[in-house]
């Protein structure tokens, strides 16, 4: 089996309505999670971006990651992803910089380019220059950071987001909800862009909804619900499907939920590894596996300890 | 820490000796308890990425950020202050300024909206914000807010602003920059340093001295000065009058036995 690296996200210090929490305490979770992700010697913890959301969503992912930088010496911290044309670039390379040095070749930037259009709009960004700006961006790290910096990953899989990342020789960031057959058919594209450019690909990193159970079907289908539920609220608030916000369509709304729950890695040890194993197997050197959030409060721990000592043996 | 072990309030970070000081100053968070952290940046960017930066920073550290922001531009300053507490404010708002307009409600937007609101809300209920640079005061005195003084025009300033604000003056503090002359050892004349602290104490109530070691002393010559700021200069200038004979009693035995 190839190698690939196993990590843990997403850490966005969410009070959502059904969890209910105090901030300040997110916050110094993140901390204390981010030692435990070491001490169980998990790759790495990942953040991710919204901004001006209910629930506090965590908009400054570099302040946060700097945070989580702070409480470790050898634990990755990536952003799974950090919403690129949102921020100034002259500032992102500064930020940057500074936790390069911080935290030496520790710190992994995955971008994306965001969606959502209150947040675009509460910035002051035009939605259609997001690509400009994406490109303005990745043009100013790969001249600010020659002598070190960030890997940078780039999130999604239309054309022009596989373009870039093989244009520059760029780490992708695959999202989750993919088939297995989606991400092999993706990465191939990904490889072919590359070798066109004359560049080679960065690594390949893959988002995946995933809980390590204690192998019964109750199990297993209650962790389905939670995932899906969790997605529901979100995609319905903000995902255009066919044009309509999710909530406004909820058959599309249901398929999106499906498909979240048929893509996840849910099961016991034996069959997370297969699972990760699979994706090694196509080409995937990183998985991050999405087993913290909200409504996996405090249990996620738990889940963390288990992938540690049951499912990490599994893939020497 | 060092400067927390030490028994230093506050520690400054700032742009021009630091990149990204808000960043660093997250990741001083987890490595600290008691001692605040004044990230200190230029007035330019958006002031809700650096509201938002400033909140999640502040949460990260349970409390303990102090925003200080500069510029030399009144307007821009001005309008900066404005959009900044706004965004700290937890409760939707709209600004539509000379520079800014938030949420702007561009037209190829349908979904934009009318207010906005910026999330997480800092972990200190009225957060701490100081200004700097040459339109520090004049912004201070229209919003009562701090701002941190250089050598010598303080008193003049303070006094403007006690006019202007009354009693709202007094609800800030009274920070100020004060370089320390430290030789390539970490020596520096203590008593005109405490006599000079506790004359901007009393001339216009200075209540946060941050003092500035040059930028290329040596890591041991720094820990002395440090060490003597901390042992020497900061109880002499912690009340009013100190007994007679105490000074002397430290001049004994004036290094931190720590």
């Amino acid at each position: 089996m190839p190698p690939i690296d196993v990590g843990v996200g997403l850490w966005s210090m969410r009070a959502t309505a059904a969890a209910p929490a105090s901030l300040p305490v997110l916050y110094r979770e993140l901390q204390e999670d981010a030692r435990l992700a070491e001490e169980l010697g998990l790759h790495s913890l990942w953040l991710s971006e919204h901004h001006f959301w209910y629930d506090g969503w965590c908009p400054s992912l570099l302040v946060a990651s700097a945070s989580a930088l702070g409480a470790t010496s050898t634990l990755h911290v990536g952003t799974g992803v950090f919403l690129l044309p949102l921020h100034e670039a002259d500032r992102l390379v500064a930020a940057g910089l500074a936790l390069e040095q911080l935290a030496p070749g520790r710190f992994e930037l995955g971008v994306g380019i965001g969606y959502r259009e209150p947040e675009i709009d509460g910035l002051g960004i035009g939605r259609r220059t997001r690509g400009a700006r994406t490109e303005h961006a990745l043009d100013a790290f790969g001249s600010a950071w020659t002598e070190g910096g960030p890997r940078v990953w780039i999130g999604g899989i239309a054309e022009r987001s596989l373009r870039r990342a093989a244009d520059r020789g760029l780490s992708l960031f695959l999202p989750s909800s993919m088939r297995l057959g989606q991400l092999r058919e993706v990465i191939e594209r990904a490889r072919e862009a590359a070798a066109e450019a004359g560049v080679p690909l960065g690594r390949i990193g893959v988002l995946k909804n995933a809980w390590v159970t204690d192998g019964s079907t109750a199990e297993a289908r209650r962790m389905g619900e939670l995932i899906a539920a969790n997605t529901r609220e979100y995609a319905g608030s903000w995902w255009l499907l066919q044009g309509q916000l999710g909530f406004a369509a909820p058959e599309l709304l249901d398929k999106q939920m499906e498909r979240a729950i048929e893509t996840a890695i849910v099961g016991p040890p034996v069959s997370v590894a297969e699972s990760i194993r699979e994706l090694a197997g196509i080409g995937v050197d990183l998985v991050v596996l999405h087993v913290s959030a909200d409504f996996t409060r405090p249990a996620y721990r738990e889940n963390m300890r288990t992938i540690a000592t049951d499912v990490l043996p599994l893939l020497q | 820490m060092r400067a927390e072990e030490l028994g230093f309030d506050l520690a400054w970070i700032e742009e021009a000796r630091a990149l990204a000081p808000l960043v660093v100053a997250a990741a001083l968070a987890p490595r600290t308890s008691g001692i605040r952290i004044a990230a200190s940046v230029g007035a330019g960017p958006n002031p809700v990425t650096l509201a938002e930066e400033a909140a999640v920073a502040d949460l990260a550290l349970g409390g303990r950020l102090v925003l200080a922001v500069g510029s030399g531009d009144e307007e821009l300053l001005q309008e900066t202050v404005e959009l900044l507490y706004h965004a700290f404010a937890a409760r939707p708002f709209t600004h539509a300024g000379p520079r800014w307009r938030a949420p702007a409600r561009l037209a190829e937007h349908e979904r934009a909206e009318e207010r906005m609101r910026v999330t997480p809300p800092p972990a200190q209920l009225e957060p701490t914000v100081w200004l700097c640079g040459q339109a520090g005061p004049a912004v201070a005195r229209r919003s009562g807010v701090a701002f941190v003084a250089g050598a010598g025009d303080a008193r003049a300033q303070w006094d403007v602003l006690e006019r202007e604000l009354g009693l709202a003056a007094w609800r800030v503090r009274r920070p100020a920059s004060i370089a320390v002359d430290v030789d390539v050892h970490g020596r520096f004349d203590v008593p005109h340093l405490v006599e000079s602290l506790r004359r901007e104490q009393s001339a216009w109530g200075m209540d946060v001295a941050v003092l500035e070691l040059p930028p290329a002393l040596e890591p041991a010559a720094r820990e002395r000065a440090v060490r003597t700021i901390a042992g020497s200069v900061r109880p002499r200038v912690q009340i009013d009058r100190l007994p007679a004979g105490l000074e002397e009693h430290w001049n004994d035995a004036d290094r931190p036995r720590g």
